[in-house]
C-alpha cells in the first residue's frame, strides 16, 4: 500500500483539506462498517440476497489527495522523518526527548540520546504524551463564563484589568502555580513582583516531595534534592519508596539499578529490601519484600537504626529519641530486621536507604541519620540544592500553601485568582472548601488543557498548549537547564504560561520572545546548539548538607490493626493529568493488570476477614468523607491497609476519562492526608476489565529465575527446564544462515514491566484502543503485554514478570496453518503478516502458543469514543471515521489495518527497512546503532536487544550466547527469534530459608532434566 | 411366501417390508405426501422453519456490517460456535453417505427404506454446515480467496493448511453426495412425472427425470452409474471427517494435537448423524404413516449402530485421557484435566452423559425398539455430538501454554440465534424435500420386496 500523509496545510486546519474525499484502492478489498441504526439495517437486511454478490461490489476506501509542497520546505524530505529536541516536564520530572515527525506532524516520542538523565529512554508519560497533543477534547478556544470566547476578547479584556492591577500595586491579585521549572516563569514572576508588589503566589501539586524535602530542611537547614547512585549500592533498603516508577531520577535510576542485576557483569548483584505498604513496580524487582503497614514503617526504621548503630557503636540517643522495642510485625520480625542490619552494616558507604515520599518528615529525618551513620551520604547519596528554593511560595509545604490560598479566599484578600496548573477543584482535599473559596473572587482566570471541575468555576478559560506547542525553559531539580522548542504550530487558540504571566504586566510578547529574551546572553550559536542538543548546561549543584539536632519521633505507638488508606499516583494517569489520554487508559496496570479502571488494593487475608470480593463495592467512610469505590484483591499487599490509585473519577466528561475509576481524592482530610477510617461493605458489584486473569504459572517453566549462588553453581540452570523432542520435520527447515537474520533478547532481571514498551508500540504501529467493554471481551491489541506471575505464599507472593510479543519463530505454527498465505516468513527471519492477503479464520492466532496474535474484530478507530460521524457516506461505506486530529498521530510508515484481519508484532518492520535502506545506499552492513525498535528505544534498562544474530558484534548475538539465554515452550521446536534471559535474584543467605519454597522447585527441576537438552 | 428347499433349514430374515405391501401399495404409500392436499400442521412447521432461515439470514446480515465482534469471540478463543456448529453439521451430514454407499457396497438391504432420507439429511446439513466457514472469517466478502482461483499474482492458497484441505474435502463431499443422491432419485422421479395430474408437476418432474422411460438399457446403466458413485462416495465417508479433524490435529494446541482425532472423528459422525436420521425418520414414518415400509426392524438396526458407534466415541474420550496421562506431557495433561474439571467441566460431563451413558439403554431390545425412548436417546445424542465439539473446540483454546493468555469464553445472543437459524434453514429444506420428492425409494423397496424375486410365486 501506498505511503500516505498529509500536508503542511492539513496542520493549520486548512479549509481545503476538510474536503478530503474518498478515493477507491481496491476492488473488493473493502469492508461495511459499525454505528449501523435499525433503519439502515433494515434496509440493509431487505437485500440480503446482495451480500452474495457483494464481493464483485465497488466497495469504497477513504482517499486522500497527496499534494505535493508548492515550495519545499527546508530539510524536510517527504517521508524521510525529521527528529527534534525538547524536553518535557511532569510534577518534579523533566524529560529530554526526541519529537519524530513526518512533514510536520510530531507521530512519535523518543528519549534525547544526548539528554544527561534520559539517555535516549524515555518512560510511559513522555511516550504517551504524544496523543495528547491531538486529542480532540482539548479545550481549542478561551471560555469565557462556559461559552467560547476568543483570544483577543480575552486580551482586551486582560487589558483593562491590568490598568486595575497597576492602579492597587496587585493589591488582590492571586497566582495558584504547579510545580514549576521554568527559569522564564520565575523571571516572570520577578517582573510581575516589581511592577505588581502586591500579588501574592501560591502553589499546590497533589503529588510532591514535601515531605522529604521540608523534612530535610528542618534538620539541616537547607532545601535539597536527594540523589542516589545506585551503581554504587550494594544493598538498597526502600521503605515504601517506589522510586523505579517515578519522579525526575525514574529513567537513571532505573538504568543504573538494572546494570546492577547483570549477573556477568563483573560487579556483585545489588540486594534490594523493599519494605512496603503495597506491591510497587520496585517491590517486583526486590529480593526480599515485606508487605508492612505505612504506619508501622516507623518501627521498622526505628528497628534498624537501633540494631545498626548497636553493631557500629553509635549513640543514638544524642540523635534521636527512639528506643529499642521488640518488633513483631506479619512479616517482619527481629530475624528478618538484623539480618537487614548485618548487610547494610557491611555495606557501610556501598548501601542505601530510602524512604518514600508519602512518609512523614520524621522518617526522612531517620534516613538521613541512618545514612550518615552507614556513611552512605556523599557516597551514594547525594544532595544537591534545589531549584527556585529562594521563593517563599516554594519555602512553604503544598498543602500549606493550598491552605492559605484558600483561606485568603475566604478572607476576600483575593479578588482577582490565576490558575496556571492542574485541576485543583478536583484534587484538593474538599474538606478546605476550594469550590465555595473561588467562587469568592471576582475574576477566575484558568489555564487549562481541557474543560474541568475548575474550569467550571472559572470566568476566564484559558487553552493550555501541549509541551510541543510552545517554547519553554526547563531547570530540572538535578541543574539540567533545556531549552525546550515546539514542534508543529499550535493547533488551539491558546497561550503558554509564559505569555499569560506576561499578559498581567505588560502587552503580549510571544514565548519564543520570552524564552529568547531569558536567554539572550547565550550567543546565537550557543542558544542554537542548545535547541539542537535539547540541552544548555548541567549546573553543579551538590550540596554537604549536615546536622545537630535531635530528631524527634512523634510518640511511636504500638501496630493497629485499623484499616489504613493510603492515596498513590497512578501508574498510568498519574495524579490525573492525563486520564483522558486513551492510551494510558488502556494500558494494563504494572502489576494488577487493570485497565480502564482504578480499585481499592487489598491484601487476600484482609478480604477473607471483611469477607470481600474483587468487585464488591465498598463505602470508605472518614469523618469529612466518604467515598465507594470496588476492591480489588492484591496478593502482597500489607494486610488491614487499602491503597487507592489517585486520578481517576474525574466527573467533567471528556470522552475518554469519563466514568473511569473512582476518585480517591475524595478521603483525603485538610492535611492531605487521610485518617479514621471506617469500611463498609455494600451490595453492589463493579466489573473490573483486567487483561490477565490468571496469576499462577502452574509449575509452567515460563519465567526461569535461580538466585546467585544457584547460578554460580549451575550457570545453564535456564536450561533444560522442557523436555524437547528431536526435530522430525518432514521437511528440511529454512537454513537462515545468511544475511540479516533479525532476532531479540529480553533480558527478564532488567525489566521492571514499567510498561513503556507497550505505550512506545502503540505509539509505532498505529495500534488502536478498543476500550473497556472490549478489553473485558479479551480484545485487546497490545501487540506486546507483559505477563505478570505470582509464585508461592498469597500473602506474600514472589512476582515473576515477563514482555511478550511476537516470537518470530522461524518454524511458525501460524504459518502452517493459514489457508491464504497471510502470514509467511522472510528470508530474514521475520514472520511477517501481508494484512491485504489476509481473510481472518484466526486459525493463526489459535495456532499460537504465546498468543500474541491480535484480531481486529471490529474497526477500532471508527469504534473509538472519539470518532466522529462522517460527512457523506454511501451505502457501502463507512458511517464514522477517526477523528481527523486523531489521524494525524498515524505513522504513515505503518498500515492503519481494517476490520477482520490478523496484526501482530512486526519487529518494527518499517524501521528495520528504512535502517537497511540507508546502509544499502552506503554501501555497508546494518548494525546495531542504525537500528532500534519502538520498544528496545523506550525501555529505561536497556532490556531489550535487538539485531542480527549473525553479527558477532551485536548485542543480540552476545546476549544470545549467554548461558541465561533460553526460549519459551522451546519443546514446541518454535526456533524462537525472541529469546529471554534467565532472571537471577540476589537473596541474602540469612533470609533464604524463608523464601526457599521456589528454590526447591528448581532443584527438583534440574535433576530431573539437568542433563536433557 | 418363503421359498423352502428340501432337506435344508431356511433362517428366515425379517421381513424389509411388512408382508401384506405389494408394489402398488409401495407406490401410494410414497407418493402420498407428495399428492395429498397440503396438511396444515406442515405449513405451520414450515413457516416456522422459514422465520428460522430468516433468521440466520440477518444474523449473517449483521455479522457483515459490523464485524465478528457481535460474536463471543475473544483472544485465546479465535474459534467458538460458527467451527462448532460447521463440524456438527458436517458429522450430521455423515450418515447419509455411509448408508448410501457403504451399506450398499456390503449389500444391507435394510438400508433402502432409509437411505433417500438419509442421503437428503447429508445433502441439507453439509449447506448449513458450509455456511459456517464462509461467514466466520474476518472478511467474508473474500471467503473465495481459500480456493485456488487462478490470477495474475499467481497466488496460490497455502496448500499446507488444513482449513483449505477442509475447503476441498467438503466441497467435493457435497458435489459427490448430491450427484449419488440425484442419480438414485432419477427412477423415482419417473414414476412422480408418470403420475402427475398437472402440467407443471409433469414438466417439472419430467425434466429431472432426465427422460427415463424404465427401459433394460436404462436400467443397466443405472445400476453401473449406482455402484460407481457408491464406490466413489464410501472413501469420502472417511475423508470428511478425517480432515475436518485435520483441522484441530494438525494445529499443536494441547487438546487439538492428537492422532486419535481422525478415526474419532469420524465415528463421532456416524454416531450424530445416525442419531439425527433416528431423529427425523421418527416424526416422518409417523406424519406420513410411511410404518409399512420403515419398520422398527429398521429403527433397531440404526439404534445398534448408535450404540457401537457410541462406544467408540467413549473409548476416544477415555483413550484421550489415557495419552494425556502416558505421553508425561504437561500441557496434554493438564488440557484433559482442566476439560473434566475446569471452568468448562459442565459442557465435558453433558457431552459425556449424552454420548457415552445415554446410548447404553440401547443394550435392551425394550429401548431398541420403543419410539419414544429412542427420540429421546437420539436427541440427547445430537445434544451431546454438539457439545462434544464445543469441549473439543473451546476448551482446548481457553487454557493453553501461558497462563498469563487464559480467558473464558461466552457465546452473544448472535451466536445462538445463528446457531437457531441454521436449524430453520434445515428444516426448511427437509421439510421441501418431504413434500416435493419421494422420501422413500420407491425403485429400490421393490427392489428388496419378495415380489421382485424373479421366481417369485413359483412352487417347487
Amino acid at each position: 500500500m501506498k505511503k500516505q500523509w498529509r500536508s503542511i496545510e492539513d496542520l493549520n486546519n486548512d479549509k481545503r483539506v476538510e474536503k478530503f474525499k474518498f478515493r477507491e484502492f481496491q476492488e473488493g478489498a473493502s469492508e461495511l462498517n459499525e454505528g449501523v441504526s435499525r433503519r439502515d439495517f433494515l434496509k440493509f437486511l431487505g437485500s440480503t440476497a446482495a451480500l452474495a454478490g457483494l464481493s464483485g461490489c465497488n466497495i469504497r476506501k477513504p482517499y486522500y489527495k497527496i499534494k505535493p509542497y508548492a515550495r519545499k520546505v527546508e530539510h524536510s524530505v517527504p517521508g524521510i522523518p525529521t527528529f527534534y529536541a525538547t524536553s518535557f516536564q511532569v510534577n518534579s520530572a523533566v524529560y529530554g526527548l526526541l519529537a519524530e515527525t513526518h512533514e510536520g506532524r510530531p507521530t512519535k516520542i523518543e528519549g534525547n540520546p544526548t539528554y544527561p538523565n534520559t539517555q535516549g529512554s524515555s518512560v510511559l508519560f513522555p511516550q504517551s504524551s504524544i496523543i495528547d497533543l491531538y486529542d480532540p477534547d482539548r479545550l481549542k478556544f478561551p471560555l469565557h463564563l462556559t461559552k467560547t470566547g476568543s483570544m483577543d476578547d480575552f486580551k482586551d479584556w486582560m487589558l483593562a484589568k491590568k490598568r486595575d492591577f497597576r492602579k492597587n500595586s496587585g493589591k488582590g491579585l492571586g497566582f495558584l502555580l504547579g510545580h514549576t521549572l521554568s527559569p522564564s516563569t520565575y523571571k516572570l514572576i520577578d517582573s510581575i513582583r516589581s511592577v505588581l508588589p502586591q500579588a501574592q503566589f501560591y502553589r499546590y501539586e497533589a503529588v510532591n516531595d514535601d515531605n522529604r524535602v521540608f523534612g530535610l530542611e528542618t534538620l539541616t537547614g537547607r532545601y535539597v534534592n536527594t540523589k542516589f547512585d545506585l551503581s554504587r549500592a550494594n544493598v538498597v533498603v526502600s521503605l515504601s519508596d517506589d522510586f523505579l516508577s517515578y519522579g525526575h531520577h525514574q529513567v537513571q535510576y532505573s538504568r543504573d539499578f538494572a546494570n546492577r542485576r547483570d549477573p556477568d557483569n563483573d560487579s556483585d548483584l545489588n540486594r534490594l529490601y523493599v519494605f512496603e505498604e503495597r506491591y510497587t513496580v520496585t517491590g517486583t524487582k526486590a529480593d526480599h519484600h515485606f508487605p508492612v503497614k505505612q504506619s508501622d514503617m516507623v518501627h521498622v526504621l526505628s528497628q534498624l537504626l537501633v540494631l545498626i548503630s548497636r553493631k557500629v557503636g553509635f549513640d543514638l540517643s544524642r540523635f534521636t529519641n527512639i528506643k529499642y522495642k521488640e518488633l513483631q510485625l506479619d512479616f517482619v520480625d527481629h530475624k528478618v530486621l538484623s539480618a537487614v542490619a548485618n548487610d547494610l552494616v557491611s555495606n557501610r558507604g556501598r548501601s542505601l536507604v530510602t524512604a518514600g515520599s508519602s512518609l512523614d518528615e520524621s522518617m526522612h529525618q531517620l534516613v538521613f541519620l541512618l545514612n550518615s551513620i552507614l556513611g552512605n551520604n556523599f557516597k551514594t547519596v547525594f544532595y544537591q540544592k534545589l531549584p527556585f528554593s529562594n521563593y517563599d511560595f516554594n519555602k512553604v509545604r503544598s498543602i500549606e500553601s493550598i491552605t492559605k490560598f484558600i483561606s485568603d479566599l475566604n478572607n476576600k484578600k483575593l479578588d482577582t485568582v490565576m490558575i496556571l496548573d492542574g485541576d485543583p477543584v478536583y484534587s484538593v482535599p474538599q474538606e478546605l472548601g476550594l469550590k465555595l473559596a473561588l467562587s469568592k473572587a471576582q475574576d477566575r482566570i484558568y489555564l487549562s488543557s481541557h474543560d474541568n471541575q475548575t474550569a467550571k468555576l472559572c470566568n476566564w478559560v484559558i487553552p493550555k498548549l501541549h509541551y510541543l506547542e510552545f517554547w519553554n525553559d526547563l531547570e530540572s531539580i538535578d541543574g539540567v537547564v533545556s531549552i525546550a522548542q515546539p514542534v508543529i504550530r499550535r493547533t488551539v487558540d491558546g497561550l503558554s504560561e509564559h505569555e499569560l504571566l506576561n499578559l498581567v504586566y505588560r502587552v503580549y510578547r510571544s514565548d519564543y520572545a520570552i524564552v529568547k529574551k531569558h536567554w539572550s546572553y547565550l550567543s546565537s550559536n550557543q542558544y542554537d546548539k542548545a535547541i539542537h542538543d535539547g540541552f544548555l548546561y548541567t549546573k553543579n549543584t551538590v550540596v554537604y548538607p549536615s546536622f545537630n539536632k535531635k530528631i524527634t519521633v512523634s510518640t511511636v505507638q504500638s501496630s493497629s490493626h485499623d484499616i489504613e488508606v493510603t492515596l498513590y499516583p497512578d501508574y498510568k494517569v498519574f495524579d490525573g493529568r492525563f486520564s483522558n489520554n486513551g492510551w494510558l487508559q488502556e494500558l494494563s496496570d504494572p502489576l494488577h493488570k487493570l485497565t480502564w479502571d482504578n480499585a481499592a488494593y487489598i491484601a487476600p487475608k484482609t478480604a477473607k476477614k471483611l469477607s470481600l470480593e474483587t468487585g464488591d463495592f465498598v463505602r470508605l467512610q472518614t469523618d469529612y468523607a466518604s467515598l465507594d469505590i470496588p476492591v480489588f484483591i492484591s496478593p502482597g499487599h500489607a494486610f488491614d491497609s487499602i491503597s487507592i490509585p489517585m486520578g481517576y473519577g474525574k466527573e467533567m466528561g471528556n470522552r475518554i476519562e469519563e466514568g473511569v475509576g473512582f476518585n480517591g481524592f475524595h478521603l483525603l482530610n485538610k492535611d492531605g492526608a487521610i485518617s479514621h477510617v471506617t469500611l463498609i461493605k455494600q451490595s453492589e458489584k463493579h466489573q473490573f476489565a483486567s487483561t490477565q486473569d490468571h496469576g499462577s504459572m502452574e509449575g509452567r517453566p515460563h519465567v526461569r529465575y535461580a538466585t546467585v549462588s544457584e547460578y554460580q553453581a549451575n550457570p545453564e540452570f535456564a536450561q533444560g527446564q522442557e523436555e524437547v523432542p528431536h526435530d522430525k520435520a518432514l521437511w528440511d527447515n529454512h537454513k537462515f544462515d545468511t544475511g540479516y537474520q533479525w532476532g531479540m533478547v529480553i533480558d527478564l532481571n532488567r525489566c521492571l514491566s514499567c510498561n513503556a514498551c507497550t505505550a512506545s508500540c502503540q505509539a509505532e504501529n498505529n495500534i488502536p484502543i478498543v476500550g473497556k467493554e472490549e478489553v473485558l471481551n479479551g480484545r485487546e491489541m497490545h501487540w506486546n503485554r507483559t505477563d505478570r506471575y505470582y509464585e508461592g505464599d498469597l500473602d506474600n507472593p514472589k512476582v515473576l514478570e515477563q514482555p511478550v510479543s511476537c516470537l518470530h519463530c522461524e518454524n511458525a505454527p501460524c504459518e502452517q496453518v493459514c489457508p491464504v498465505a497471510a502470514t509467511v516468513h522472510d528470508d530474514e527471519g521475520l514472520n511477517v503478516m501481508v494484512y491485504n492477503r489476509c481473510v481472518g479464520t484466526r486459525y493463526c492466532a489459535d495456532n499460537c502458543p504465546v498468543k500474541v496474535r491480535k484480531f481486529n474484530f471490529f474497526d477500532y478507530h471508527q469504534r473509538h469514543p472519539q470518532a466522529v460521524p462522517k460527512k457523506k457516506y454511501h451505502l457501502f461505506d463507512y458511517i464514522k471515521e477517526p477523528d481527523k486530529s486523531l489521524a494525524k498521530q498515524f505513522n504513515p510508515d505503518v498500515t492503519v489495518r481494517m476490520r477482520g484481519i490478523m496484526e501482530k508484532c512486526t519487529y518494527c518492520i518499517q524501521r528495520i527497512k528504512s535502517a537497511t535502506r540507508k546502509a544499502s545506499n552506503e554501501q555497508r552492513v546494518v548494525k546495531d546503532v542504525d537500528l532500534k525498535t519502538a520498544c528496545q528505544q523506550a525501555c529505561p534498562t536497556d532490556g531489550i536487544a535487538f539485531g542480527n544474530i549473525l553479527d558477532k558484534d551485536s548485542k543480540v548475538y552476545k546476549w544470545r550466547k549467554k548461558q541465561r539465554n533460553y526460549s519459551i515452550l522451546e519443546q514446541l521446536l518454535l526456533g524462537a527469534r525472541t529469546t529471554y534471559l534467565a532472571n537471577v535474584f540476589n537473596p541474602n543467605k540469612a533470609l533464604v530459608a524463608e523464601n526457599s519454597s521456589h528454590d526447591k522447585r528448581h532443584h527438583v527441576k534440574k535433576e530431573s532434566h539437568g542433563n536433557k537438552h | 411366501m418363503a421359498t423352502s428347499i428340501e432337506n435344508t433349514v431356511q433362517v428366515k430374515r425379517p421381513d424389509l417390508v411388512v408382508p401384506g405391501e405389494t408394489f402398488e401399495s409401495v407406490t401410494e404409500i410414497v407418493s402420498r405426501p407428495m399428492e395429498m392436499k397440503l396438511p396444515s400442521w406442515w405449513l405451520i412447521v414450515f413457516c416456522v422453519a422459514v422465520s428460522g432461515v430468516l433468521l440466520l439470514k440477518s444474523m449473517i446480515a449483521y455479522l457483515i456490517w459490523e464485524g465478528i465482534g457481535i460474536w463471543g469471540l475473544n483472544n485465546p478463543v479465535g474459534w467458538g460456535y460458527a467451527i462448532v456448529n460447521f463440524v456438527f453439521w458436517v458429522g450430521i451430514g455423515h450418515a447419509g453417505t455411509l448408508i448410501s454407499a457403504i451399506l450398499f457396497l456390503f449389500r444391507q438391504k435394510w438400508r433402502t427404506a432409509i437411505n433417500r432420507f438419509a442421503e437428503a439429511m447429508t445433502i441439507f446439513a453439509v449447506i448449513c454446515a458450509g455456511i459456517f466457514p464462509g461467514i466466520h472469517i474476518g472478511r467474508q466478502w473474500l471467503a473465495y480467496w481459500l480456493f485456488p482461483i487462478p490470477n495474475s499474482m499467481g497466488m496460490w492458497p497455502n496448500f499446507k493448511s488444513p482449513l483449505l484441505w477442509d475447503v476441498f474435502a467438503v466441497s467435493t463431499y457435497f458435489t459427490v453426495s448430491l450427484m449419488f443422491w440425484y442419480v438414485g432419485l432419477v427412477p423415482d422421479l419417473a414414476t412422480m412425472r408418470d403420475r402427475a395430474k398437472s402440467k407443471v408437476r409433469q414438466m417439472i418432474y419430467g425434466v429431472f427425470s432426465l427422460g427415463w422411460r424404465g427401459s433394460n438399457r436404462h436400467w443397466q446403466n443405472y445400476e453401473k452409474a449406482y455402484l460407481l458413485l457408491a464406490a466413489l462416495a464410501t472413501p469420502l465417508v472417511l475423508s470428511v471427517h478425517s480432515i475436518v479433524s485435520f483441522d484441530f490435529a494438525v494445529s499443536q494446541l494441547p487438546g487439538w494435537h492428537t492422532t486419535i482425532f481422525p478415526p474419532y472423528f469420524v465415528a463421532g459422525a456416524i454416531f450424530s448423524g445416525f442419531a439425527m436420521v433416528v431423529t427425523l425418520m421418527v416424526l416422518a414414518r409417523q406424519l406420513f404413516n410411511l410404518k409399512s415400509l420403515v419398520t422398527i426392524g429398521h429403527l433397531e438396526r440404526m439404534n445398534k449402530i448408535i450404540l457401537l458407534t457410541g462406544m467408540l466415541v467413549g473409548y476416544a474420550y477415555g483413550m484421550e485421557f489415557f495419552m494425556a496421562w502416558y505421553s508425561g506431557y504437561q500441557y496434554e495433561t493438564f488440557a484433559f484435566i482442566n476439560r473434566a474439571s475446569g471452568p468448562y467441566a459442565w459442557a465435558y460431563w453433558i457431552m459425556v452423559s449424552c454420548n457415552v451413558i445415554s446410548p447404553q439403554l440401547f443394550w435392551f431390545k425394550k429401548c431398541r425398539t420403543s419410539i419414544p425412548i429412542m427420540f429421546i436417546i437420539s436427541i440427547f445424542v445430537n445434544i451431546g455430538m454438539w457439545f462434544e465439539r464445543f469441549v473439543i473446540t473451546v476448551t482446548s483454546l481457553h487454557r493453553d501454554f501461558l497462563p498469563s493468555s487464559w480467558g473464558y469464553y461466552s457465546p452473544t445472543w448472535v451466536d445462538v440465534c445463528t446457531f437457531v437459524g441454521s436449524f430453520g434453514l434445515f428444516f426448511t429444506l427437509f421439510l421441501l424435500f418431504l413434500r416435493f420428492l419421494p422420501s422413500i425409494s420407491i425403485s429400490e423397496i421393490k427392489n428388496v420386496m419378495p415380489e421382485a424375486d424373479p421366481h417369485y410365486g413359483e412352487e417347487h
